[in-house]
């Protein structure tokens, strides 16, 4: 543990070093590191959770190393119950105890609750062959996921529509169901009748499967979204790491369809996206990799977990390295998901269409529908690093584990922060131009990369250097500074800029004439 | 553009972007302007248009001398009059105007030489002028071609007084009775509802007892054309009014529907079922008329009309 290791820095060190991984489920170990040699290898061996008051079955395999089972037996003893806190660790052997360092506690999680977990829960207690049940319920999981995807396309499309249409001064969608709401579903069942058109001088084989893969590379990222406290599928311990590892999937999609098309524009199309997509992961990484740092764990529930309710609890206002960092992960993840300012992949006015142009039907359709369930995804991920996930402040994990029910007030809040993010998506496509292909460059190469890789560098000093103090003065600070300052200055702007429009929509409900 | 330090740069993109987010937010407080059109709108959308709008041509046929100013000057073709001799009269027998032609470029109405004054404009007008009228949607390019003169019914060139300015109708008025014929009796709409009246399928068209009565209705008409003193003009004249689809789509090889009639009844075209936005309906009728001038009885003209349009649009 990075935190645990900067806090021991001054003083005296503590006994054990170290444990990891501190999220365990049933069947997995943890191991537990002294900072000397000390155990006794083959003594009889427990490891305590001292704030659960949990003890855990446990072997000395070095004289520096304890392992410690978590086995079916401890979940029986707990009950299957879900139990986090932040612990110290102690080991016990042959009446001799060692602590670790009662200042850097460990944020103990065991058999955290997750989609998968519930999947494990039925296989283990349910008749007939475990991998059966297993299979059936991670299937189950997967579709409870993917369903709503083309729902979440659908309405973003239309809510881009009509936010386009009201910052043009028109209405956008509105003939289709309640206001246009439905407009995605006529819009997609004209979509699926059309005719799949191959081209006859394409690859047939690349072309058909480079959608798949672009849906692939999206839905996987679904596996670690955090959208409450056991709203998730599964909890992976390097689930950021996943993350970034599964949406360059898409950029192999957009170059493979782009390639197969034989076609210039699809061609042209794909070589951007390519050279866009791989440019902008570095940024993004390593802003990632910043608020990584911060939460000493990548796991996505961890991460949110460590932050908190209130505002100046969320990583977006931690210290000014965060709060760049999160700008540079936002300007990166609009390039990955070739979002304008970055939409140069497919830019309409030179490209006919860009990597898809030769798509038609329903393989057309899967390249919008990921291109716009990104958009949301991208809001989760924000949501989940930098603006305290599904945290409700005041309420903590005992509390959530008391009353399910206020896990829907967490996972309400994760919607609406996501939804806050794909709103300025949106926002941000119908305010700024389209980036020449050397600006874009520059940006990545010449300002995200060295400002992201500042911005870690200096995170690591912060929390070695700034006193925990300190660091919530500056939170708060930042908070205030920005947060209530900035936007103070940016709706008296927006206010500026809208002095002299007679035909307000805010006066006429408030039944006000502007002057 | 100025060139910018690196930190220069970094601070105009910062601020700029803000400041541009600040201005669509804005925007995005305003009400939408967008009229609602066709349902939502406060008046109607053609009395909202400016009095110079350019929409479908009109022609007062009460005022026009059938000088031809317009169809000479028409750069694409899109009018055709037709001006024949009846006695010692010239009457216009056809005054068409493609719309779906028609590119709005006015020419036709600067080279009209006859003013016009139409209530509620404020400019005098011409014979032939714009209207606001627009709404032309149509699945059929040819409904929207505007006849103006209705076959059968030839309209005497007007004699204009000098210095005397003629009252005209409300303008659009014209348009929209036009409009309403053409899709009416051109070709898609005709065929609908002469299907329609026939009962629909080829079966129906060519079911006995319809024929029967189509037959003896057309006989009494078909006698009253051979008794007339041009019998070849008054049968053709039949053809085209009874048979034909009055498209004039050159489909079956003559450049009007009245070129076809003409050659079938002097004998050129022998083929009576080149009409192909008639349909099997185009077939039956210029059959039935076909033998009724022969003389044959109504029972044996319907058998043979209903055995010849079974025989080519089964």
């Amino acid at each position: 543990m990075l935190v645990a290791g900067c806090g021991a820095g001054d003083g005296e060190t503590a006994a054990i070093r170290d444990a990891r991984p501190t999220r365990l489920q049933r069947g997995e170990r943890m191991l537990v590191e002294a900072s000397s040699p000390i155990f006794d290898v083959g003594a009889p061996t427990s490891v305590l959770i001292d704030a659960l008051g949990v003890t855990l079955p446990a072997r000395a395999v070095a004289a520096g190393r304890v392992v410690a089972d978590v086995d079916a037996s401890v979940e029986r003893a707990l009950g299957g119950r879900h139990l986090a806190a932040q612990s110290t660790i102690t080991v016990v052997q042959s009446e001799q105890r060692w602590s670790s360092d009662p200042r850097t506690r460990f944020a103990v999680d065991l058999f955290p609750h997750s989609l998968q977990h519930l999947a494990n829960g039925w296989a283990a207690h349910l008749p007939g062959p475990a991998w059966l049940w297993w299979a059936a319920a991670l299937l189950m999981a997967a579709a409870i996921v993917a369903g709503p995807l083309p729902v979440i396309a659908g309405l973003i499309v239309v809510w881009e529509r009509k936010v386009s249409g009201y910052m043009g001064s028109r209405l956008g969608p509105n003939r289709v169901g309640p206001n246009g709401w439905l407009q995605w579903l006529a819009d997609g069942l004209k979509l699926l009748m059309k005719e799949d058109i191959i081209p006859t001088e394409a690859d047939p084989h690349l072309f058909r499967a480079a959608p798949y893969l672009a849906f692939l590379g999206l839905f996987l990222t679904f596996v670690v979204l955090p959208f409450s406290r056991y709203l998730i599928v599964s909890d992976l311990d390097i689930g950021l790491l996943f993350l970034l590892s599964v949406t360059p999937l898409v950029v192999v999609s957009i170059i493979m369809g782009g390639w197969s098309s034989n076609s210039k524009w699809s061609l042209l199309g794909g070589m951007r996206s390519a050279a866009q997509i791989i440019s902008y992961e570095l940024p993004a990484s390593v802003a990632l990799l910043t608020v990584a740092t911060l939460a000493g764990s990548l796991s996505t529930q961890s991460i949110v977990a460590s932050q908190g309710g209130w505002p100046w609890q969320w990583y977006l206002f931690h210290d000014p390295f965060t709060l760049v960092a999160f700008f540079i992960w936002f300007g990166s993840a609009l390039a990955e998901g070739n979002r304008t300012p970055f939409d140069l992949p497919e830019a309409e006015s030179e490209l006919v269409s860009g990597y898809n142009t030769e798509y038609s039907g329903f393989r057309f359709s899967l390249f919008p529908l990921v291109e716009w369930v990104n958009i949301a995804v991208i809001g989760a991920v924000g949501t989940m690093l930098f603006l305290g996930g599904w945290r409700i402040p005041l309420v903590d994990a005992a509390l959530l584990e008391r009353h399910w029910w206020i896990d829907l007030a967490g996972f309400a809040l994760f919607i609406a922060k996501d939804l806050s993010i794909v709103f300025v998506v949106i926002w941000i496509r119908w305010t700024l131009p389209r980036f020449r292909v050397d600006q874009m460059m520059n940006l990545c190469w010449k300002y995200f990369i060295p400002f992201a890789f500042i911005c870690f560098v200096g995170e690591l000093a912060w929390l070695w250097l700034v006193p925990p103090l300190a660091q919530t003065i500056v939170s708060i600070a930042g908070f205030a500074i920005f947060g209530v300052g900035f936007g103070g200055w940016f709706l008296s702007r927006v206010r500026y800029n809208a002095r002299r429009y007679q035909d307000l929509v805010l006066n006429d409900a408030l039944g006000r004439v502007n002057s | 553009m100025r060139r910018r330090s690196y930190f220069g740069a970094i601070v105009a993109g910062v601020r700029t972007t803000a400041e541009g987010m600040a201005v669509t937010m804005a925007q995005y407080f305003r009400r939408p302007t967008t009229v609602q059109y066709p349902d939502r709108t406060d008046v109607a959308v053609v009395d909202s248009l400016p009095e110079r709008y350019r929409g479908f041509l009109e022609v007062d046929m009460d005022i026009c001398t059938a000088c031809k100013a317009c169809e000479r000057d028409c750069p694409i073709n899109v009018i055709a009059i037709d001006i024949e001799k009846v006695g010692d009269q010239r009457v216009m027998t056809r005054f068409d105007i493609d719309m779906g032609k028609c590119m709005y470029c006015g020419i036709c109405v600067e080279s009209c030489p006859i003013p016009a004054v139409a209530p509620g404009d404020l400019e005098e007008t011409k014979c032939i002028r714009m209207t606001r009228e627009f709404e032309g949607a149509t699945s059929e390019f040819s409904s929207l071609t505007f006849r103006f003169v209705q076959s059968g019914d030839p309209v005497v060139p007007y004699k204009p007084t000098k210095g005397l300015v003629p009252p005209t109708s409300r303008r659009g008025l014209i348009a929209r009775e036009v409009r309403r014929t053409a899709q009416s009796v051109n070709p898609v709409a005709f065929r609908w509802s002469q299907a329609q009246k026939a009962g629909g399928s080829l079966a129906d068209l060519t079911r006995s007892e319809l024929v029967q009565a189509r037959a003896e209705a057309l006989a009494t008409q078909v006698a009253a054309a051979r008794a007339a003193a041009d019998e070849p003009a008054a049968v053709a004249q039949l053809l085209v009014a009874e048979a034909l689809a009055r498209t004039d789509c050159e489909k079956c090889g003559w450049p009007t529907c009245r070129a076809y009639a003409d050659a079938i009844v002097s004998g050129a075209d022998r083929a009576l079922d080149k009409c192909e936005p008639g349909g099997a309906r185009a077939t039956r009728d210029t059959n039935l008329i076909v033998q009724l001038r022969r003389g044959v009885a109504p029972v044996d003209a319907a058998a043979h009309a209903s055995a010849a349009t079974l025989r080519r649009h089964r």
